[in-house]
């Protein structure tokens, strides 16, 4: 066997001289057809360049064949490499003996094609059959019928990344797939879905739950470098350090195919080291409220026009920090009409100076998520606030300048931080 | 003509000037497929004409929406207003031992300078118990709600690149400023007013220039708008004698699509910043004068921040900046000269020069942080201040000769800022320095890490804020930075 796999691996250096030879031949007898300026070469240079074309072939195709028994490659795909090789070798073997009535533009025709067809599946089988299209723009990639990749929901919230398809799979993707995927299965393994990772390869199974030394896929990554076992081979780029822990983690949490982080105790240092990996900043706070889905860019459009500044409250967050800048506009009930209609999403809400009313205040009652209330500098009095009791998520209410000039008994003053000098108060130069 | 000569005539026959125009007919083909086929900048901002600084989500939950930077230009010494180092008092007037200048290059000091005792009295105020000198009698109410940071260090020990370094990330000239990083991240909610905008006072503009408020490579709509606390606000930004605002809003708008028209051929974002303004010109016109008039604030106020109506003070621009903040201008810095105190004269003495600095700041400073908290802007609002690197303790020589007057050097290893509101801890000192106020020696905090910092409060990851330009991606910090999180809250 290992003599078969020592001489198959040549092909891959062998293989370029057919194609180079047989494309000069082709050549040789295309060109003159097209320009009177190129003269014939003699027979007997032709015959040698496909004489040497055909044996080059054969050899290709032979070595080949030994290079097949690796089990490295597709099966299907494999066949239709192996097949279209050997009939190369056997056409061109053709040509260059078939005599003078074989000299046949037709024949040449068909090694050129041959060849295209058996070197492009060649190269799907070494580098997978999206390698050509993989930067594409994508309306080529849809012309040529390859499927856009749609990748995953951008994480913005570490609880909700599945364990799997989150943090597990894209690392993989990224370090691993180039050699064990569908297509090309080096050490048979393919590690593109949790199902062909359990599956497991030439030397069995690669994980094992909660048993680090005994999961392979652990072990031939954590090698020495120089160790000719160590994974990815070749010189290519190995796991950040970080993203080695994280599989560790994940083997010792008993491989899971799927699930929520939020399901998983993790400690503080494995959640910066999953933050991180998830492109995540480290230190990011999370409102303490429910989900909601995104807002369309209509509802944008909307409150824009009607004199709010709009914008989310991180990217990718359905919760809205909206002020209302006054300039000519004052608050008026289409204006809250407006507002109320994305009373759910609303967080921060700034009406500062902008001629906000008690009777304005009822629109507030749809507001379920307010944190921070801006209502400063307007007419508002102790009986607007009613409306606020119920804001469970209240954290900070501004009421300087307003007309309430006593600390508000509606309010859990415990929690929220409330900011009042009424508009009769002059607050003292000393405190 | 003998064999080279012919090679060589022949040689030149193939560069005739026909030979040139046939070649350059395919490159110029060749050009004109590459715009055709899209091939631009690739820069994420896509400006929008009608409104290109409007408000942008941050990375992450932001703990501030705005950032009020006070910039005490020529550096103020740490070491008479909150750097108490007793144990330099006892060095006093005695020669500079050696391993402090050892393979230390100084601005001005040359050979062995003498040690500087702190020249003022210094105690502790607050909860706290912080170390404020005596030439900050206000100031010493407010301790409990700043955070110090007094390890602060540079590279740079001259006025003008150090300022671009605390403003622009590089010491030298070409890159943005944070302001236009600010609103290139993250836009300005009022779109009415620029949203950075600069107050200069202390008699004119910091060494570095209008570099520090400059936009560098970004477009030039997000560059810092100087606004004069004297006269008219912004020069020329009334209309003429005569002039109806109608005829003034129908001619920008036919100029805005004459230029409209001119982006839409040629595709260069500079126009977009002409377009938006013009724009922002003729709303300024109306915004402007109301939110600069300082005059329409209670006695209180102005009495608090002791203004001085008519002139250019640092207490108007105190006083203006909380204006614009409430009106939801993003960024605002402040920059008041004057604090290069080397002891050359009586301008630059310790015992001359910097008593009157320290009377224009102390006041004017302490208000703004009081009635930004009762204003319960200080939710929001980030307040920064600080020099561009700090001062010596050794007594400045330079030429060898004791100065005539008391002054210290110039100092990059360590400085003292404050910091205070949204995100940051409160009455808290973070870093501290040798006995005598050479090194930091704790919590060292680099200019880099600053601005990671104040980014990261405003919910920008400074690591991707970045703009792609001569063939790379920049941002502020461009490859340094770590964002200190022990005094966020």
């Amino acid at each position: 066997m290992d003599f078969l796999l020592f001489w198959g691996r040549f092909h891959v250096l062998l293989l370029h001289l057919p194609i180079g030879i047989l494309t000069l031949a082709i050549l040789l007898e295309w060109l003159p057809r097209i320009s009177r300026k190129i003269d014939t070469p003699s027979a007997s240079w032709m015959s040698l360049i496909w004489k040497i074309g055909a044996i080059s072939a054969v050899v290709a195709a032979i070595l080949g064949y030994m290079l097949s028994f690796s089990g490295d490659y597709g099966e299907e795909r494999l066949n239709l490499h192996m097949w279209l090789g050997i009939a190369l070798a056997l056409v061109s073997i053709l040509k260059a003996w078939g005599g003078r009535r074989l000299n046949s533009g037709v024949i040449s025709m068909i090694v050129l094609i041959l060849m295209m067809a058996t070197g492009h599946y060649g190269g799907n089988l070494t580098h997978g059959s999206t390698y050509l299209v993989e930067y594409a723009p994508d309306p080529v990639k849809r012309s040529l019928g390859f499927e856009v990749k749609s990748s995953r929901p951008r994480i913005t919230n570490l609880d909700s990344a599945d364990i799997y398809a989150d943090v597990i799979q894209p690392m993989l993707d990224q370090r691993c797939k180039a050699c064990h995927n569908p297509e090309k299965r080096k050490g048979e393994l393919d590690l593109t879905s949790f199902a062909a990772i359990q599956e497991g390869g030439e030397s069995g199974q690669v994980i094992k739950a909660a048993n680090l030394t005994g999961s392979e896929l652990y072990r031939r990554v954590t090698l020495d470098p120089e160790d000719e076992k160590y994974m990815p081979t070749d010189g290519k780029t190995p796991l950040s350090k970080r993203q080695i822990e994280i599989m560790a983690w994940w083997i010792e949490n008993g491989v899971p195919g799927s699930g929520l982080l939020a399901e998983y105790e993790i400690k503080e240092d494995m959640r910066e080291k999953l933050s991180d990996v998830l492109g995540l900043s480290p230190d990011a706070m999370e409102l303490p409220l429910p989900p909601l889905e995104e807002l369309d860019e209509e509802k944008f459009t909307e409150l824009r026009e009607a004199g709010f500044a709009v914008t989310p409250m991180a990217e990718g967050s359905p919760y809205l920090n909206i002020s209302f800048l006054p300039f000519g506009r004052v608050i008026s009930d289409t204006v809250m009409n407006v507002l109320s209609g994305v009373g759910e999403h609303v967080v921060w809400l700034n009406l500062s100076r902008s001629g906000m009313k008690d009777e304005y205040m009822a629109y507030l009652e749809n507001f379920p998520n307010l944190m921070r209330l801006r209502l400063d500098q307007n007419e508002i009095s102790e009986e607007g606030l009613h409306y606020l009791a119920d804001k469970k998520y209240l954290e900070v209410l501004n009421l300087f300048g307003t007309k309430v000039d006593k600390e508000p008994e509606m309010l859990d003053t415990a929690r929220v931080k409330i900011y009042r000098v009424s508009l009769e108060e002059k607050p003292n130069r000393e405190s | 003509m003998n064999l080279f000569d012919e090679a060589w005539a022949r040689h030149q026959s193939y560069l005739s000037r026909r030979h040139f125009l046939k070649g350059s007919a395919l490159g110029l083909g060749a050009i004109a497929l590459g715009s055709l086929m899209g091939c631009e900048a690739g820069n994420k901002n896509e400006l929008d004409t009608s409104n290109p600084l409007q408000p942008v989500a941050p990375h992450f939950l932001p703990r501030a929406k705005n950032i009020i930077f006070l910039h005490m230009a020529g550096a103020p010494s740490q070491l008479e207003l909150f750097d108490y180092k007793p144990v330099l008092e006892k060095y006093n007037g005695k020669d500079c031992p050696p391993e402090l200048l050892e393979g230390k290059r100084f601005a001005f000091i040359q050979g062995v300078p003498k040690m500087l005792g702190p020249q003022y009295n210094f105690a502790q105020y607050g909860e706290t118990g912080s170390w404020v000198s005596d030439r900050l009698p206000h100031f010493q109410s407010v301790v409990d709600d700043v955070t110090f940071l007094k390890a602060m260090h540079t590279d740079e020990f001259n006025h003008a690149p150090a300022q671009l370094f605390m403003h622009t990330g590089s010491p030298r000239q070409g890159r943005p400023s944070m302001g236009s990083w600010v609103i290139y991240g993250l836009g300005s909610e009022n779109a009415n007013l620029p949203g950075f905008i600069v107050l200069v006072s202390g008699n004119s503009n910091p060494s570095a220039g209008k570099s520090v408020w400059g936009s560098g490579f970004l477009p030039s709509l997000y560059q810092g708008v100087q606004f004069r606390s004297k006269g008219d606000p912004v020069l020329f930004v009334s209309d003429p004698d005569g002039m109806p605002r109608d005829l003034r809003k129908g001619a920008i708008k036919t100029i805005n699509e004459i230029n409209r028209l001119q982006y839409n051929e040629v595709g260069d974002p500079e126009i977009i910043s002409r377009i938006a303004q013009y724009e922002m010109a003729f709303k300024m016109q109306t915004s402007v004068p109301e939110a600069m008039d300082i005059n329409k604030e209670p006695e209180y106020i102005k009495d608090m921040y002791g203004i001085e109506p008519g002139k250019v003070s640092f207490a108007n621009n105190c006083l203006l900046a909380r204006r614009m903040i409430e009106r939801g201008v993003r960024f605002v810095q402040l920059y008041h000269r004057g604090w290069d105190h080397h002891g050359s004269n009586e301008f630059e003495a310790l015992e001359g020069g910097f008593l009157r600095r320290c009377d224009e700041i102390d006041q004017a400073m302490t208000a703004l942080v009081k009635d930004l908290k009762q204003r319960g802007l200080l939710e929001e609002t980030l307040v920064v201040w600080g020099g561009e690197f700090g001062r010596t303790p050794m007594w400045e020589n330079r030429g060898g000769k004791t100065a005539p007057f008391k002054g210290r050097d110039h100092h990059s290893e360590a400085f003292t800022m404050w910091l205070t509101g949204g995100g940051v801890k409160t009455g808290m000192t973070y870093g501290e320095t040798d006995e005598i106020g050479y090194y930091g020696v704790n919590d060292r905090i680099h200019i880099h890490d600053l601005q990671a910092t104040l980014l990261h409060c405003l919910g920008l990851n400074h690591e991707h804020l970045t703009y792609p330009f001569q063939g790379r991606d920049f941002r502020l910090t461009d490859v340094h930075g770590k964002v200190v999180e022990d005094i966020l809250v």
